[in-house]
């Protein structure tokens, strides 16, 4: 239904806590559903899809800072630099600047004021923490995202750069996330070697799916997981499974993202390795690196 | 054969009324058993056996005096089994206790007796027969049987058996663990070597010149209780097929000099006299005899041992307390002895340096020592004395027994760890013996039994080899001292010279609020740590180190007021804690690793870091020597990777340790020296170096240098004189921004001392110029190998010179030109890793890339073994401007402005560029049953304008095999990724 989500909030039916969810769906929406254009020029839906400018907006959704989200967008893009027809056009797109040689979607958080703010963990100094992801199939597939809203987001938008590669939207899908079940996004790759959720390899690492169709990554040597939030005083069972001579390191932040200690965390095994922790005090957020892993999963709890 | 009864004679020896026998004639080689009579004397009267020659001297090996062979009161008949050494004529039975009476004496040849005299013990208990040299091991009775147990740290030897050289014998040997080593010894009875064997009980060779074997049994790690004693039941040594009569390669006698040891010499003096006598036999091709008295005759006399000392009283006190040595002349006779008999042996080595060429350059047994051959050796230097400037010399390294024997012959004392069970011949090649561990191993059993001993690290006490304990709880302070007190005992009647506690080489440390809460600092003061980041907070967990290690000394210097507990000064608490240090603690500090090795520490140039700034090192440094002066360690990293002149950074720092009254200096990881290239082929001079420098640090190490070229490069001197200076003046003219540390790749060192300085090409032809100049054969296979090395670092840049082939701008696109013959070559492809881990294993799929040019461009010839062509993946569409989605070669290039091509080509003929260069480039492909082949011609302006963009740029190359699946594999010269970015993978393309 068109601007499900304005009836809603409109009813006064999401409140702060409430799952805010939206579902825009081109088949039976209109572009305006999705997308803002201050100059009043909305791209165009035609048989069920949205054929990308070279930039577009999104709306504004309503998001409450350290929860988690999953954001889905049905897409393809046309052209031979797609997975389907070009295997290093993945590698090509991870190692160019801002994934520009490829089309892209990135999630841009404001404050109340309607000010950016930075991504989950972007206070932390040095850090990258990037809400960007790339489409690069010729076939529609889901493009999923997963991260958590940083302090003082309110609200969050999805941004779309084509890049000069023509790419269309069917749909776009925004809730909390409720299926993975762990504190860190994207624990197991369950959504396919394109979609990283904050997960940045280092050097020639990245996602691959495996013959028996697993996702696995391959970190690279410097590589590291999103930050996730991890608070002083709870205890958090962990769990790695995958591959590798080199450790998983853990490195804590504060509220003020000041790194705080990092430390060895737990080495990896094909049958998976489990261990406690309890962050030392004054944590709020933390990220694991390897100098080099192949990780199969990467899962985070808190303790009962 | 009958015994031979002799009546009782009775003489007088050095005043005291003794019983002596009759001599008895002897067979060298043969084995014999004494029985006699006696009765009464005190509880130290003893027998002792002399063989003497034909002329009557005693030859060292000719005294048994055995601790075993005492008079039992109450038993009427004594008897030993031995064998007669060689050039021994008459054997006499000696008797010094007055009180003792003497009965029947008997000697009786004993026909086929075992190589291993009593080795089943059936002697009986007390009756160490065929077991002189012993420690810490004595004949026990078990089940009903005698056997020999070996207590910890304890080990056994047999007696010399007689073998025949390059022949085979068995061991059978039935102990506990570890197994019996089998030693050789030459004629002379100087150790040869461990003799190898496939496994206990298989058949092993005789080293070819081993006239003697000995078997050694010791006890085992000790975290094995099982493996702290060693019981053996029974050895025999069994020939194999070995001809009865072996003649004994004839060394002639010197009639020059003797050498005198006094029986019950410490077995390292005897070490020492037995080195000094196979070192003077090689130089001069004449062996001296080995005497327990000296000879009547004129022949000069060489004493060796600090019984042969008592006329030099004042240098005796002057060596008191150190490792040092004298050599002395005295009536045309020459003394070498020390306070300590490590220094007699030091003191024989320099006897042979100051008179003779020789050096001990290398452990690497085929340059072990390196000498010219005199006719004589007239000894004119020697009236000398040294005492060691450091007490503790140590180089930490391999474990090998050659190890060990280059760093006895080069004055150091790194301790053998105790640990390991004893090491007797590391002992003998004046190893110290002692224990070392970090915390961990000091909490023994603690760890599993009491766990507030473990750091308490996000919530949860670990159990980590790698971590640090709780500082504070009072536990682990009374752990660690119980496992000093333990092991204190274990080395009986011998002194443990070192014992070593030191934190784990880690930066995680207990974070409970105990070790986290504030600390009150003798001033009043108050220490306060932010955080459990010891990274962050040194000074703070420094102090908790210390203040930890102060209580375990403070604990232990009561009942042991002569330890000395080392500890590293490292990491964390290379910053001197808050808190003074007890005296029995021996900081070694440790500048790591931010310290550029280039320069001396007080010069204050150590790399700026987030956690250091570049005087860090010097200040520290200079804090430690007044917290500890007269009391300092070192733990040095004075093993740059590749070619340098690193000694001379160690002298300054060495110089400024002593000058702080340092007492132990180091360096740590020179490696096995082997068949295999090491560094001991690039800087094997500057590891010689530091070895005298940590005798005397005063010392030039120019002139020290130029001794050693003197000294191993005989008839090429002037070359590799220039070829050091080359080197020397390289590392110390080099930018001030150029880093050397232990870990910097040899590649970096090669590239910023040799090639950046352009010496590369001089220093290649003084080292050819040096292999034909040099006239000795070691000295000419150690330029082989330093040539090899050189060759092998200067194929780490990845350098790939690139031909100039007038012809190729013809002759490219024909795969089969003759002309393809002179490009460049790669090959060698490793796997890449994908969703699987291939640790660079060797591509299935031979890959072989060839590169050349015409100034113009640059052809490539990739040549691709494929076993099924017809499996070949490629894009359903036909060859043209597509990306060969499947089977493929791929190269990047890089030019000097960082500007990057990607391209690939595949057998279909397709070919891709990114970004796109259109038709500027030109590829042929074609393939056969086994492989196929793609040839390109790039022109070389695509790699920018200017003919330097175009001299020398920067390559990848790769190949994938199929598309997907378990079949798919990529590949590249050195097995990392394509796209991998880091900066040392890129192939260097020069064009010649």
């Amino acid at each position: 239904m068109k601007h499900a989500w304005l009836l809603l909030v409109a009813a006064g039916l999401l409140g702060s806590g409430l799952v805010r969810a939206v579902n825009v769906d081109f088949s039976k929406d209109g572009a305006d559903a999705l997308f803002e254009a201050p100059d009043g020029t909305l791209p165009e839906v035609v048989g069920g899809v949205v054929t990308l400018p070279s930039r577009a907006d999104t709306r504004v959704f309503p998001v409450v800072s350290g929860k988690k989200y999953k954001l889905e967008i049905s897409a393809e893009t046309e052209g031979d630099f797609v997975t389907e027809k070009n295997d290093r056009a993945h590698i090509l797109t991870l190692q160019s600047p801002r994934s520009q040689v490829s089309s892209t979607y990135e999630v841009v958080f404001q404050n109340a004021a309607g000010e950016e703010v930075r991504g989950f963990g972007g206070s932390a100094p040095g850090a990258t923490p990037l809400q960007r992801g790339f489409f690069l199939t010729n076939q529609r597939q889901p493009y999923v995202f997963v991260f958590y809203a940083p302090p003082g987001a309110t609200g969050a938008r999805v941004r779309f750069l084509s890049n000069g590669r023509s790419t269309r939207i069917a749909g776009l899908r925004l809730a909390e996330e409720s299926d993975e079940g762990t504190v860190n996004p994207n624990p197991d790759f369950r959504y396919g070697e394109l979609n990283y959720s904050g997960w940045q390899p280092a050097r020639d690492g990245r996602l691959y799916t495996r013959p028996d169709g697993k996702t696995v990554m391959n970190l690279g040597y410097g590589g590291g997981s999103p930050f996730f939030p991890f608070h002083a005083e709870t205890t958090y069972q962990v769990f790695a499974r995958g591959g590798g001579a080199k450790p998983l390191d853990i490195e804590y932040f504060d509220k003020d993202g000041k790194p705080i200690v990092r430390r060895f965390l737990i080495r990896l095994s094909e049958k998976g390795e489990e261990t406690k922790v309890t962050p030392p005090a004054g944590t709020v957020m933390a990220r694991v690196t390897a100098l080099g892993a192949l990780i199969e999963e990467f899962a985070v709890r808190v303790a009962k | 054969m009958k015994p031979i009864v002799l009546a009782l004679l009775l003489g007088l020896v050095s005043g005291v009324r003794a019983a002596e026998s009759e001599p008895f004639p002897v067979v060298p080689g043969a084995a014999y058993r004494l029985s006699f009579e006696a009765e009464g004397g005190n509880d130290e009267a003893r027998w002792t056996v002399h063989l003497r020659d034909a002329d009557g001297n005693l030859p060292f090996d000719g005294v048994l005096e055995g601790d075993w062979q005492r008079i039992e009161p109450g038993r009427k008949t004594h008897t030993q089994l031995f064998r007669a050494p060689a050039g021994v004529a008459t054997c006499r039975l000696i008797i010094r206790d007055p009180g003792v009476t003497l009965g029947k004496v008997t000697l009786e040849k004993e026909a086929a007796a075992p190589l291993l005299l009593n080795g089943d013990f059936s002697e009986g208990p007390g009756n160490y027969s065929g077991w002189t040299e012993r420690y810490n091991a004595e004949l026990v009775e078990k089940d009903g049987q005698t056997l020999l147990r070996v207590n910890q740290n304890g080990y056994a030897l047999t007696d010399y058996a007689p073998v025949v050289g390059g022949e085979h014998y068995v061991l059978k040997s039935t102990q506990g663990i570890p197994g019996a080593r089998v030693l050789a010894y030459d004629a002379q009875r100087r150790f040869l070597g461990i003799v190898e064997r496939e496994k206990p009980g298989a058949p092993f060779e005789t080293p070819k010149d081993a006239a003697w074997l000995r078997v050694i049994y010791a006890t085992g790690h000790h975290h094995l209780p099982a493996w702290r004693v060693n019981e053996i039941v029974k050895a025999e040594l069994l020939p194999e097929d070995v001809p009865a009569e072996s003649v004994p390669v004839a060394v002639e006698n010197d009639k020059d000099w003797e050498i005198v040891l006094v029986p019950g010499s410490d077995p390292r003096e005897e070490f020492a006299a037995r080195e000094l006598r196979h070192w003077m036999t090689a130089i001069t091709g004449k062996a001296p005899a080995l005497l327990a008295e000296p000879s009547t005759g004129g022949i000069r006399k060489i004493f060796v041992g600090r019984a042969g000392a008592e006329g030099f009283p004042e240098d005796l006190k002057t060596l008191a307390g150190s490792d040092g040595y004298a050599v002395r002349s005295k009536g045309g006779n020459i003394h070498v002895f020390g306070a300590h008999p490590r220094g007699t042996y030091y003191g024989a080595l320099a006897l042979l340096e100051r008179n003779s060429d020789i050096i001990w350059p290398r452990p690497n047994r085929e340059f072990a020592a390196i000498f010219s051959r005199a006719p004589k050796l007239d000894f004119t230097d020697a009236d000398f004395l040294s005492r060691p400037v450091f007490r503790d010399r140590y180089v930490s390294g391999s474990d090998d027994l050659a190890f060990y024997q280059w760093q006895g012959r080069n004055g150091l004392n790194t301790p053998w760890h105790l640990h390991k069970g004893n090491n007797y011949l590391a002992w003998l090649n004046a190893a110290q013996l002692g224990y070392s561990g970090s915390y961990m191993f000091w909490l023994g059993d603690a760890r599993e039994t009491d766990e507030k001993v473990l750091p308490l690290i996000d919530g949860k006490r670990v159990n980590n080899v790698w971590r640090q304990p709780c500082y504070t709880y009072p536990g682990t302070v009374d752990a660690i001292v119980a496992t000093f007190r333990r092991l204190l005992g274990t080395l009986p009647g011998r002194e443990i010279e070192y014992f070593h506690a030191t934190l784990a080489d880690n930066w995680t440390v207990c974070g409970c609020p105990v070790c986290m809460a504030s600390i009150k600092l003798p001033d009043g003061k108050t220490l306060t740590a932010q955080s459990s980041d010891a990274t962050k907070e040194p000074l703070f967990f420094s102090t908790r180190n210390f203040q930890m290690l102060n209580k375990v000394a403070e604990a232990l210097s009561k009942d042991y007021p002569d330890l000395q507990i080392r500890s590293h000064a490292y990491i964390f608490t290379a910053e001197p804690p808050a808190v003074p240090l007890h005296p029995a603690i021996i900081p070694e500090y440790a500048a790591y690793p931010t310290q550029n090795l280039r320069y001396p520490i007080l010069s204050g140039t150590g790399k700026k870091i987030s956690l250091y700034d570049e005087g860090i090192w010097k200040r520290r440094f200079e804090e430690w020597g007044k917290a500890k002066p007269g009391a300092l360690g070192y733990f040095g990293y004075y093993y740059p990777d590749g070619l340098n002149a690193v000694a001379d950074t160690a002298a300054e720092d060495f110089r400024a340790l002593a000058g702080f009254g340092g007492v132990q200096v180091h360096t740590e990881s020179f490696p096995a020296d082997d068949e295999k290239l090491s560094s001991w082929d690039g800087d094997g001079i500057e590891k010689w170096v530091i070895t005298k420098l940590m005798w005397d640090p005063a010392r030039d190490p120019e002139a020290l240098r130029k001794d050693y070229i003197r000294r191993v490069y005989h008839g090429a001197e002037k070359e590799m004189t220039a070829y050091y200076k080359l080197i020397r003046d390289a590392w110390h003219q080099a930018p001030k921004d150029v880093f050397v540390n232990c870990h910097s790749p040899a590649s970096e060192l090669f590239r910023d001392l040799v090639v950046t300085p352009g010496i590369e090409e001089r220093a290649k032809q003084l080292l050819a110029d040096a292999a034909k100049a040099a006239t000795h054969p070691q000295s000419q296979a150690l330029i082989q190998r330093q040539r090899a090395y050189f060759d092998k670092l200067a194929g780490t840049l990845g350098r790939v010179a690139v031909p100039y082939v007038e012809e190729s701008a013809n002759e490219w696109l024909e795969a089969s030109s003759p002309h393809w013959e002179k490009a460049a070559v790669v090959e060698g492809f490793r796997k890449v890793d994908d969703w699987r881990l291939f640790d660079k294993a060797e591509s299935a799929h031979p890959t072989r890339v060839r590169a050349m040019h015409d100034r113009k461009n640059l052809y490539l010839r990739f040549d691709g073994a494929d076993a099924h062509p017809a499996g070949q993946v490629k894009p359903p569409v036909p060859a043209g401007p597509v990306f060969p989605n499947g089977d493929r070669f791929e190269m990047r290039l890089r030019n000097a402005k960082n500007r990057d091509a990607y391209l690939a080509l595949g057998p279909g003929g397709h070919y891709y560029s990114f970004p796109p260069i259109g038709n500027r480039w030109k590829t042929v492909v074609t393939g056969d049953e086994k492989s196929w082949t793609a040839l390109v011609a790039i022109p070389l302006n695509l790699l920018g304008p200017t003919e330097a963009d175009q001299q020398a740029f920067k390559v990848r190359l790769g190949r994938v095999v199929r598309l997907r699946g378990e079949e798919r594999e990529e590949s590249t010269p050195n097995g990392a990724g394509l796209f991998n970015e880091h900066g040392p993978l890129w192939l260097d393309f020069q064009l010649q």
